[in-house]
This record gives C-alpha cells, sequence and structure tokens, in this order.
C-alpha cells in the first residue's frame, strides 16, 4: 500500500504548480551560482607574499586590545549577531567585569586603559597583552567578553583570526592543493560547494511544498473521507514526506551529476582518479537533513495550524541561518544551513567536520522527530480529537462577511 | 459473522454541549434511517460509527467488532460525509483509485472494481471527468462508488440527498436500496420523503436523544387519528395555525385545503373537519410534537 | 456608505487579518533584539530597511486574497451588491494602512536611534519594497488562487536579490540604497502598482 500511494503522491506533486516553480528556481539559482565551473588550480608563488614575521595569534590579540581602548572607552561595542549590525551598551555592573578582563590580560586598571586610550598622544602599541598570558588563556578570556556582548562581536576567535583559515602563504597554499587532490580527489571539493549553494535553497523551498500538500485535503474537503479508510496515519504521512522528498531529490541530483561530471573531467585533466561518490555522499550527508528538517517544520505547523504558519517560522528560522553566519567558509554552529562557500580548503573541511556531523545528526533527529509528530496529530484529527471542524465552521461564516 | 451494529448508552460531549445522549439501538441489515432536526446529533452519531469521533461513554460494536478497533471497523465501513468531494485536479477514475489504494485494495482489485462500480453509479462516461467539473449530483454518486469500493458490509451516508434535484434525488435513493440488499446503509436525513420512500426501520434523534425506533408502518400507526383535513377559508389560516400544528396546506381563492394534528374533541370544533389518512410526514411532525423538546 | 465601508474593514481585520498582523507584530518587536536601530550609518540604515522591513510587505499584503480561497465563500461574496473590486480594494488599503503605520513607527525609532538617513527616501523605499514583494504575492495569488505560492513567489525574489541578484534584476533589484542609489526604487514602485492592480483586475475579472 505505501509504494502505491507513493507513487501516486509524487505523480500529484507533478501536477502541482508549486513544484515546477521549484524546479525553475533551483535550475535558475544553479546556473547563477555554479552555471561556471571553477577549476581547481595550481597556487601561483608570486600570489603570495613572504612570511609573515608576527604570528596571527600575537596579531589577533593585538588586533583585539586595539579595538577594546576605543570601545570599553567609549561604552559603545558594535557586534553583528544576526548578520545586522547591533550598537551594544553594557551596564554598570558588566561594563566592569570588562574592565576586569582588561585588567587580568594587560595589567592596566580600568581607568588607567581609558586614559591611554583617549589620549593622543599615545598609540594601541603602548598597551601590551601581559606576557604571563597565553594564546588560549586570552581566548577564554574573549569568549567571556563576547558573552557579556550578547554574541556576534569583534572578539570571536574566528572574528580576530580573519580569514586565517585560508592559506596565507605558498608553502601552506600548495599543500593545501595537494589535500583536494588527494583526499577530495577532486570530485569531494565540488560536492561541498554543491551543498553551500543548493542548502540556501532547501532551507526554505521545501517548505512551501510541505504547505501545499498539508492544506490540500482541507481544501478540496477530502479530509474526512480520507480519514475513514483503513490505511494508517503513517502510511498516509509518511508516502506524502517520502514522495515530496524524492521529487526535492530529483532536480539535486541531476544538477549535482552535471557538476559531477565537470568535476570528473577535471580530475582526469589533473591525472587524479575522481571520485564519483563523493558528491552523493555529501548530497545525502550535507544536504540531506536540510531538506528534511524544513519538510518536517512545514508538515508539522501545517497539520496543525492549517494554514501558512510554517512558512513565517521556516522564514524566520531560515532568515536567521542565512544571515548569522559568521564566516562563509567552514561555517557550522546550529546552523541549518552550514556554509562552505569555497572550492577545495580540505582542511579547513577536516577541522569543521566534528562540528558538521553532529549538526547534520542534530537536525535528523530534529526533522524524525517533527515528522512522528506530524502523524500523531493527524492520527488525533482522525478520532475528531482537535475540534478543528467546528472551529472552522464558525470561522467560514465571518470569513464570508469580509 | 452476524450483521448488526449495537449502540449502548452511547453518548458524546463537546465541553459542555451534549450531543449525544445515551443512545442504545440496534441496526440490522437493510437500510436504517436516522431522522431529525438540523443540529440533532445526527452527524455526531455518524461520524462515532465511522470512528472519526471517539463516543464520550457507552457501547458500541459494528459486526460484532467493538469500535475501538479502528482499523478493522474502518475495513468493514463505508462512509460518504455530508461535503464528501475529491482534489479537484483528479478525474473520477483517479480519485477512486487513490481511495481504493487507502482502502488497502491492490491493483487488480482496484482495476476490476472500478469500472464496474461507475457504472454502477452511472458515471461509465465520466472516467476523465474531473472532480472539480462535476455536478453536485456526480460528486455525490463518486462519493457512493468510493464508499462501496472495497466492499463494506456497513455503509454511512450522511444526509445524502441535501442539494440534489427530485431527479437524482430518485435515482440516488434507489441505488442506496439496491446496495443495501447484502449489507446495513445507515442514512441519515432531514427530509421524511427520503425515508418513506427506501426504509423500513428508522430512528429520530432529538436533541442528542433517540425519542423513536421502529419501523416506519408503526410510527404511521401511532398517528392515527390524529391527523385532520379541512376546507377553510383563508382569514381562519392564522386562528388554526395558533392552535395546531399544520403538516400540509394548498390554497385556491379565499379557500384553503389544510392537513393538521389534532385531537377529536378540538377537531370537530372546526367545520367541516374530517379524519384522515396520516402519511410520513404526518407521523413525523406529529411524533416531534409529542415527544421533541420545544422549537 | 461610509459607516458600511468601515464594517468591512473591521471585519477584515478581525477576522482575517488578525493573525498575520499579530504576527507582523511579533516580529517588529523581536526585531530590535537583533537588530541594532541605534547609531547607523547610511548604508547600515538601508540596509536594515532593504533586507529586514521588506519582509513586512509578504507579511501583510499577501493575505488580502486569502478570504476567498475556498470557493463557496468566493461564490457568496462574488454575489453580493458590493464589487468584488471595490471589496478587495478595500482591504488591499487596509494592509496598505497597516504598513503604512509599522514603516512609520519603525522608522522613528530609527529616527530617535539617531539613524544617518533621509526620511522621505527610507519611507519611498521601503514602502516599493513592500509593496513590490507583496504586489507579487498578491499576483501570484489572483492568477492561482494557490497560497503557498504566494507565499513563494516573493521569498524567491528576495532570495535572488540576496544571492547577487543586481547583475540579472537590474533596475528592480531590491537592495539598491544600500548600495547607494535610490534611483531604482522608482522602477520598484512602478512594478509593485501595476502588480497590485493586475492582481486586484484579475481577480474581480474572473469571477464575473
Amino acid at each position: 500500500m505505501f509504494f502505491t500511494l507513493f507513487l501516486k503522491e509524487c505523480k500529484e506533486i507533478l501536477r502541482s504548480i508549486t513544484y515546477y516553480m521549484f524546479l525553475l528556481c533551483t535550475v535558475l539559482f544553479y546556473m547563477t551560482q555554479l552555471g561556471s565551473f571553477e577549476p581547481v588550480s595550481e597556487p601561483v608563488k608570486e600570489a603570495f607574499g613572504e612570511r609573515e614575521e608576527v604570528s596571527r595569534e600575537e596579531q589577533a590579540m593585538k588586533s583585539a586590545i586595539g579595538r577594546l581602548m576605543v570601545e570599553f572607552s567609549a561604552n559603545q561595542y558594535s557586534t553583528y549577531p544576526f548578520g545586522f549590525i547591533k550598537e551594544v551598551k553594557l551596564g554598570g555592573e558588566d561594563q566592569e567585569k570588562v574592565g576586569q578582563i582588561v585588567e587580568k590580560l594587560t595589567g592596566y586598571s580600568p581607568e588607567e586603559f581609558i586614559l591611554i586610550a583617549t589620549d593622543m598622544e599615545k598609540s594601541n602599541d603602548d598597551v601590551q597583552v601581559l606576557r604571563s598570558i597565553s594564546y588560549e588563556e586570552f581566548m577564554e578570556e574573549m569568549k567571556n567578553l563576547d558573552e557579556l556582548l550578547g554574541g556576534g562581536s569583534y572578539y570571536e576567535e574566528d572574528s580576530l583570526l580573519g580569514n586565517t583559515d585560508f592559506p596565507d602563504n605558498y608553502e601552506e597554499a600548495r599543500k593545501e592543493y595537494e589535500r583536494v587532490l588527494e583526499k577530495d580527489q577532486v570530485t569531494g571539493a565540488y560536492g561541498r560547494i554543491f551543498c553551500d549553494y543548493m542548502g540556501i535553497l532547501m532551507g526554505i523551498l521545501p517548505v512551501f511544498l510541505a504547505v501545499t500538500r498539508g492544506v490540500r485535503d482541507k481544501r478540496a474537503k477530502a479530509s474526512q473521507v480520507i480519514f475513514a479508510k483503513k490505511a494508517s496515519s503513517f502510511t498516509i504521512q509518511a508516502s506524502r514526506y517520502a514522495a515530496n522528498l524524492t521529487m526535492i531529490f530529483l532536480p539535486l541530483l541531476i544538477l549535482s551529476t552535471m557538476l559531477n561530471s565537470q568535476a570528473m573531467y577535471l580530475a582526469n585533466v589533473l591525472s587524479v582518479k575522481g571520485n564519483l561518490w563523493y558528491m552523493y555522499l555529501y548530497l545525502l550527508c550535507w544536504l540531506m537533513p536540510t531538506v528534511m528538517t524544513s519538510l518536517s517544520v512545514g508538515f508539522f505547523i501545517t497539520e496543525l495550524t492549517e494554514g501558512p504558519l510554517a512558512i513565517l517560522i521556516q522564514g524566520g528560522f531560515w532568515f536567521y541561518t542565512i544571515l548569522a553566519a559568521k564566516k562563509l567558509t567552514g561555517y557550522v554552529g546550529t546552523s541549518l544551513v552550514p556554509r562552505f562557500n569555497s572550492v577545495g580548503y580540505y582542511s579547513i573541511y577536516e577541522k569543521m567536520k566534528p562540528a558538521l556531523i553532529s549538526n547534520r545528526l542534530g537536525y535528523l533527529f530534529i526533522s524524525i522527530l517533527l515528522f512522528a509528530l506530524t502523524v500523531l496529530v493527524y492520527e488525533k484529527k482522525r478520532r475528531g480529537g482537535l475540534l478543528y471542524d467546528r472551529a472552522l465552521l464558525s470561522n467560514t461564516k465571518n470569513q464570508s462577511k469580509t | 459473522m452476524d450483521t448488526e451494529i449495537r449502540l449502548e448508552h452511547v453518548s458524546k460531549s463537546y465541553g459542555k454541549k451534549q450531543a449525544l445522549k445515551d443512545v442504545s439501538l440496534q441496526i440490522h441489515q437493510g437500510m436504517f434511517g436516522l431522522l431529525g432536526r438540523n443540529g440533532a446529533g445526527k452527524t455526531t452519531l455518524m461520524k462515532v460509527l465511522a470512528t472519526l469521533l471517539n463516543a464520550s461513554g457507552g457501547e458500541i460494536s459494528v459486526c460484532g467488532i467493538p469500535i475501538s478497533q479502528r482499523k478493522k471497523i474502518r475495513e468493514i465501513t463505508g462512509y460518504l460525509p455530508q461535503d464528501f468531494s475529491m482534489y479537484g485536479n483528479m478525474n473520477a477514475y483517479e480519485a477512486m483509485d487513490y481511495l481504493g489504494v487507502l482502502s488497502g485494495l491492490d491493483r487488480e482489485e482496484r482495476k476490476e472494481r472500478i469500472p464496474k462500480l461507475l457504472e454502477q453509479v452511472n458515471l461509465q462516461n465520466n472516467h476523465s471527468t474531473k472532480v472539480k467539473a462535476m455536478s453536485g449530483g456526480m460528486r455525490r454518486r463518486l462519493g457512493i462508488a468510493q464508499a462501496i469500493l472495497h466492499e463494506p458490509k456497513v455503509l454511512i451516508v450522511d444526509e445524502p440527498t441535501a442539494g440534489l434535484d427530485p431527479e437524482e434525488r430518485v435515482r440516488f435513493r434507489n441505488l442506496l436500496c439496491e446496495i443495501a440488499r447484502d449489507r446495513i446503509v445507515i442514512l441519515s436525513t432531514h427530509i421524511v420523503g427520503d425515508i418513506e420512500a427506501t426504509c423500513e426501520k428508522i430512528a429520530v434523534l432529538d436533541e442528542g436523544s433517540l425519542i423513536y425506533q421502529g419501523t416506519v408502518s408503526e410510527l404511521l400507526k401511532e398517528a392515527e387519528g390524529k391527523i385532520y383535513t379541512a376546507e377553510i377559508s383563508k382569514v381562519e389560516l392564522d386562528e388554526l395555525k395558533k392552535n395546531h400544528v399544520v403538516t400540509g396546506m394548498l390554497t385556491s381563492g379565499t379557500k384553503a385545503i389544510v392537513r393538521f394534528i389534532g385531537n377529536p374533541e378540538e377537531a370537530l370544533r372546526i367545520t367541516g373537519a374530517t379524519l384522515s389518512e396520516p402519511n410520513m410526514e404526518d407521523a413525523y411532525l406529529y411524533l416531534m410534537k409529542e415527544q421533541g423538546g420545544g422549537r | 456608505m461610509i459607516e458600511h465601508y468601515y464594517q468591512i474593514q473591521k471585519i477584515n481585520l478581525k477576522h482575517n487579518m488578525l493573525p498575520h498582523m499579530a504576527a507582523g507584530a511579533v516580529c517588529l518587536f523581536v526585531s530590535p533584539l537583533m537588530i541594532g536601530m541605534r547609531n547607523l550609518d547610511f548604508y547600515q540604515t538601508a540596509k536594515v530597511i532593504e533586507m529586514f522591513f521588506s519582509l513586512f510587505g509578504i507579511l501583510l499584503f499577501v493575505p488580502v486574497f486569502m478570504p476567498e480561497v475556498n470557493e463557496s465563500v468566493r461564490d457568496l461574496i462574488a454575489s453580493k451588491r458590493e464589487p468584488t473590486g471595490s471589496l478587495l480594494f478595500m482591504r488591499f488599503l487596509t494592509s496598505l494602512f497597516l504598513t503604512v503605520a509599522i514603516l512609520s513607527g519603525f522608522l522613528l525609532a530609527l529616527c530617535f536611534g539617531n539613524c544617518e538617513f533621509s526620511f522621505y527616501q527610507g519611507f519611498y523605499g521601503g514602502m516599493a519594497n513592500c509593496l513590490f514583494l507583496g504586489g507579487m504575492g498578491m499576483l501570484f495569488f489572483s492568477l492561482f488562487n494557490h497560497m503557498a505560492l504566494a507565499y513563494m513567489m516573493p521569498v524567491l525574489y528576495y532570495l535572488i536579490c540576496y544571492g547577487g541578484g543586481k547583475k540579472y534584476l537590474g533596475k528592480f533589484y531590491l537592495f539598491s540604497m544600500m548600495w547607494g542609489s535610490f534611483e531604482e526604487k522608482h522602477f520598484i514602485m512602478a512594478g509593485a502598482v501595476i502588480m497590485v492592480l493586475l492582481a486586484i483586475a484579475y481577480r474581480s475579472w474572473k469571477r464575473n
């Protein structure tokens, strides 16, 4: 029964205008963002300068202190918690705590620190981080500071280090390049960029398909008659869910195969044996939880409210997840759409891998949970548990007046 | 297995409102009519029998299966809701096919039964008519076809003739009678004519309580000797209406021929009143007058 | 007559717009928690208006046609004396008024937050974006009578703009002010007006 129903649902999706709009968008997005193939290429020596004298860590600490002088003395901190700038002014107690951090790191009392900061004659170099403070301790304090500021401040480690994830000299770049050839077998690198771009889209589009399916029974006045059938609530909902998931993956599979074939060709040119399966592995493990989550949110909220609320909720969540990404390459956190907006850089990927795995498993779990709740709500409605009919009846009457 | 539905002391309440009060009933093979005003609790009772609502109290068994075994009950019952419809973009055949799958029929069964059923409900030429393009009558017939697709022992039909034109109504009733030959068909309506033409056994619900169950002829018998006809002038009409329930009226010129419910002493005071044979409508109104809640 | 229109508006607000307004209010009151509204320079203010506030247009304008998703309701309304077109336009005006009110409040908050921007530009640009996205939703609602689609299309348009759509969208690029160009807003406003009118016209024509 499940499989027949699944096929019927797929067929129904193929008749819905929402799906064709979805297809159109996905293809357009792919063409504009990934249409021109960006090959991984050997680094060129001339593009990199000499190795820097000062280590990155030292530079990060220095720039943090410099910034702190300005922001602490004015008690005005710029943060970007959601991608938009937000000025933070700390209350007395919190500002004192920052003063303690300053004192611990530099040895200057907050008053002295401000004095130096506001003295035109003196420069940032007049304040140094104490020798006894290690980089790790420093960053620990910066973390506390960032928490005081509500997150998204300049003092987050990633932000202080700037784009340090990327190699800044020829030797490292060369190593990175070789890793792509060896570990990624070229094709893996394209799997990541595909998941990055398509993830943006898949964080939101599936919810529209889910809402379309969710309101359909009610709209067609078909819910009662379907309720009374023998099929279990799980079979009914699962067939709908699986059909949507499959139909969403269909264009993704085709587009990723296009990219994959280009990558395979490139691998051949670079005399590496490209791995055919990396692309699909990424698709399954990286992209699938994103799609499933937005589908599940759509299914659950729509089954519960029978309105467009799911669009707002998922839309808000998506908006947040996209704008709150601190960096475009190698960002995971709790984001629904982990970012990797670069081709290559296997070491960045390797670094984010543990976080990525737990993130993806987390969303997989959430989506399965939400789906289970959907089945529960549906079953409850089938037994007349939620008094929707009555509420809706009175609503229709009122709406006809408007 | 017995073909019988038993309800014992069934009640159902929505919050404070009691939709069903202590309903006990036995329904056997054939057509069974459930009569009552709008809002009397007919739809609630039907939904309870179709396992779409939980009863708040009492016991129900359908062909020996307790109602709590939803899946088994759904297997042997077909249900046609009051406002049946299907996805507008499906055609008659597709809609049947889809609902057939939900009833757990395999491909062969569906292929074999659907054309037959569509023919039985006179939709054989409408296999590819989209649901959204169907008239009310066609949609109802499709509804019946889908409800008996899995050959249920019990068919529950809620207000099946509402909104149909007279011809379609007659056709639809006949179709139900045909179907009722080898199963239980429960039909709810507030239109007395439907019941009179089709059902032998009936029950009458009023404000959630069962006020009558038995055969049509028994109900008629109860009203015997209570129905009068008289030819009166229109001027007298208002006066008559004040004191009696008028069940029928035919006016011509300044005169009116009225049927009304009355007892011998009262009725004889009206000039020209003669006793007359009750019809189903008279009997129903008599019952409602005697037993029903005020309105 | 005025009383009559007042009734239509009141019922629309109460039975149709209420949940959408509530959602809008929640979003509005949550926004200062996520987005700074103090001491922004011109470009930062434009970013807040264009990238954040524009989305209110989708929230407030798409529901204009929602009561008639149900076909019997639609027929019933079409049968009344009040022409469908004027009724839809009245509902549109409600949403327009709400948007004007919310945007004014939003801009005032930015003003008091000492942000650097011209009120006129902020208002015109914000309205243009809201109407454009909302009007697009209305148009698709009108054409296909499909709620999910009506929300989907403006969201997608926003997404294309976000994904570096300047190249493809030209004069209809939504985020021009944050790159310092105001000229586009006139095109967006014109496009918005056309879409809204088309949506209402098609919807009332289809029923007659």
